[in-house]
């Protein structure tokens, strides 16, 4: 004796399949509720292989695979980015990645990380002085400024960055090992990172405002927490070239700093001076004095 | 269904938890399931689908974890053992870095002192020896693991010892040997003796958790700007048959398998260490070539260097049950190689326990703890152990990798 062939109709689920395969005796009340409870695993099993494919590409990932993509990709969500900007950016890996090493790609990751509307920022390499084979001389500096959405990138002659030209300290590697004044070429492996931070962040936590030490969480200077600090370092330590040295990410607070529009010599840059806290002033009266803005807060760069 | 998370789907359903589903449905549907008994028909047919379910299940939970590099990557079989395979095919797939196979542990005896050598200590009578490559066999009488001249033995004279280079007949870690573990041939003959006095490192393949590092570093070497992570990259996947570039300017003796990138005004200084420490200044000069060819862009430089080895020194009492039947040499041994295979994965510059940039004291306790000459069984493990040196966390610089120096051991029964 054979076994019945049944033709099934037209069906999309395991359990529907289940009911148009049985045999009419099969079809009772209790053989169709059984044969539905049965073909109802399947379909949920379906189900959850077809998710099982999908989740690993972004634009269908849950929320949650995202700590995984991250990990593959090496690209870090940012603090307020929506999940679908993220997926998108995830998208971009590869592209994001060729890009790895130079100021563009450490804006970007900084501007994607940060997600504010409109946040400006600059990167600015340490200044130069070359003679080309014509024998014309190149004093420069050399800016990329981040408009909110884009990277410009603009070399101001005569050079109008001086961090700390004046103070230089051979004992320590992070200040200025070659006097720019002297015509030489100077090194150009150190850069800055300028974030206009206003629209995020704070000037508080400062002396006398009642916090103590050790508060958890916070930084000195602003109310940014330890957290965003070290995820903005570490964004600039991912992204930078091997050989460069984040000398300061600076957070300035007063748009009118920094800006590489500004001429040499305006006091609104640095004048040479700011390679450490303090400067001697002799005017009115010799003293120690800040060297740099109070405008702004200064936060470890990274090598 | 509504849209699950992954974390649903990355853990298989039990069969319980399948069954508990089936009824919970038949429920719903007015099926009278408080009825049914166990062993009942019913019972027994939602039984036997549950566990289909559930067996489909795993698939499910598989298939979402290998979706990812970083979730395949911890992937575990039931007995808790890596599984490689779904690394394997994402390795290659979407980074095309292809796993580092297992190393042969080997002993060149051609340096000064040499590293393995042999002796004929008869007073007179015949050579030992000459012998074709291939055609003696040393042994290490703790872990049975083997070793064959890799290079022909000149006959030795009564009296007389000379450099043998060795090599391990099987690839991995089993065949490291610590310093004089090698110490017999597998047909003895009179009076012939062998002794390493360097330890002797395989090593086994390429980690699941390693392999993920490479893949992660591969997106540095997508730049031409110099990014850092090409530099670990480059450095640690000479081996690797899937990259364009392989053999490109030659192999070096050994894999690098560590390397510590480190930024100074101007200058990337790469250090860089194979299993066994140091790697030889041949090896470092290949190394360089794979760096400065394809990962320093023009404008910079980068100064490839060996990490400098610091030895550490043991002192040990270890207490081990006299019914364990071992004998003091098969401990020693046992000790002497668990440290070897231990040190090897330790990273140039050190692991950050409590503090930063050390060996732990503690893992060197664990380590030596936890090397069984044999099967491990309840009558065989060691009791305790007195590490009185190290007597703390052993630092180590940002430049440096650690290598097993001299072991003073002492063995008590108990």
């Amino acid at each position: 004796m054979g076994i019945p062939v049944t033709t099934p109709g037209a069906v999309t689920t395991f359990a529907d399949l289940w009911q148009a395969l049985s045999p009419p005796w099969l079809q009772g009340y209790f053989g169709v509720r059984f044969g539905y409870t049965l073909g109802i695993m399947y379909d949920g099993l379906e189900e959850s292989f077809a998710y099982a494919l999908r989740y690993r590409f972004p634009l269908y990932a849950p929320t949650d695979a995202f700590t995984w993509l991250a990990a593959d990709r090496q690209i870090d969500r940012g603090e307020n980015e929506s999940a679908h900007s993220y997926a998108v950016r995830l998208t971009q890996w590869l592209d994001l990645w060729r890009g790895a090493g130079g100021a563009g790609a450490i804006l970007l990751a900084e501007s994607s990380y940060l997600g504010i509307a409109g946040l400006t920022m600059e990167h600015v390499k340490e200044s130069r002085n070359s003679t080309d084979p014509g024998g014309g001389t190149h004093d420069l500096t050399d800016w990329d400024y981040w408009d909110g959405t884009t990277k410009t990138n603009i070399h101001v002659s005569p050079h109008n960055w001086d961090w700390d030209s004046d103070q230089k300290d051979p004992a320590d590697q992070r200040f200025y090992q070659v006097s720019i004044l002297d015509g030489s070429a100077p090194g150009h492996w150190r850069t800055w990172v300028i974030i206009y931070g206003n629209t995020k962040w704070a000037q508080t936590q400062t002396f006398g405002d009642g916090s103590t030490f050790g508060d958890g969480g916070k930084t000195f200077g602003s109310n940014a927490t330890a957290a965003e600090v070290a995820s903005v370092r570490k964004q600039v330590a991912k992204w930078k070239s091997a050989e460069s040295i984040v000398q300061w990410v600076i957070v300035a607070f007063d748009d009118t700093w920094f800006q590489y529009t500004l001429p040499a010599g305006d006091p609104k840059l640095p004048d040479g001076h700011w390679g450490r806290w303090g400067k001697i002033a002799t005017s009115p009266v010799t003293a120690m004095v800040p060297a740099r803005t109070s405008t702004a807060i200064y936060w470890d760069g990274t090598t | 269904m509504a849209a699950p998370n992954l974390a649903d789907l990355i853990v298989a359903a039990t069969v319980d938890e399948v069954l508990a589903a089936e009824l919970t449905t038949a429920a719903s549907v007015g099926m009278p399931t408080s009825a049914w008994q166990p062993l009942t028909p019913e019972r027994t047919i939602l039984y036997t689908n549950a566990t289909v379910v559930a067996n489909y299940s795993q698939s499910v939970a598989l298939l979402a974890q290998g979706g990812y590099a970083s979730l395949a990557a911890t992937m575990v079989d039931s007995n808790g053992n890596p599984i490689t395979e779904w690394m394997d095919l994402i390795g290659v797939n979407n980074y095309a870095v292809t796993r580092l196979p297992a190393t042969f542990a080997s002993l060149d005896g051609t340096t000064s002192p040499p590293q393995f050598t042999v002796s004929n200590n008869n007073a007179a009578g015949p050579n030992f020896g000459p012998f074709g490559t291939g055609q003696v066999i040393f042994v290490n009488s703790t872990t049975g693991a083997t070793f064959v001249n890799s290079a022909p033995i000149s006959a030795i004279g009564p009296g007389t010892s000379a450099g043998v280079s060795i090599v391990a007949q099987v690839a991995g870690s089993g065949s490291t040997s610590g310093l004089h573990a090698i110490d017999a041939l597998a047909t003895p003959v009179t009076n012939i003796a062998c002794d390493n006095i360097v330890a002797a490192v395989g090593s086994d393949a390429e980690s699941n958790a390693n392999y993920l590092t490479r893949c992660q570093a591969k997106l540095g070497s997508l730049s031409p700007k110099g990014a850092s992570k090409a530099y670990a990259f480059v450095a640690t996947s000479i081996f690797d048959t899937t990259q364009p570039w392989y053999d490109l300017y030659g192999l070096p003796t050994e894999p690098i398998t560590r390397v510590q990138v480190y930024t100074a005004p101007g200058v990337v200084y790469v250090y860089i260490a194979n299993a066994a420490g140091a790697p030889i200044s041949g090896d470092v000069s290949i190394v360089n070539d794979y760096i400065q060819n394809l990962v320093v862009p023009d404008g910079q430089t980068a100064i490839v260097q060996a990490a400098s080895q610091i030895s550490i020194n043991f002192t040990y009492n270890v207490f081990v049950p006299t019914a364990s039947g071992f004998t003091s040499g098969q401990v020693e041994s046992a000790i002497s190689t668990a440290l070897t295979n231990y040190l090897q994965t330790v990273p140039i510059g050190g692991l950050t326990d409590a503090s930063p940039g050390v060996v732990p004291w503690s893992a060197l306790v664990a380590t030596i703890m936890e090397a069984q000459p044999g099967t491990v069984s309840p009558g065989s493990k060691f009791v305790a152990v007195t590490l009185s040196s190290p007597a703390a966390d052993v630092p180590v610089g940002f430049n440096e990798v650690a290598v097993p120096g001299t072991i003073t051991p002492t063995v008590t029964f108990v």
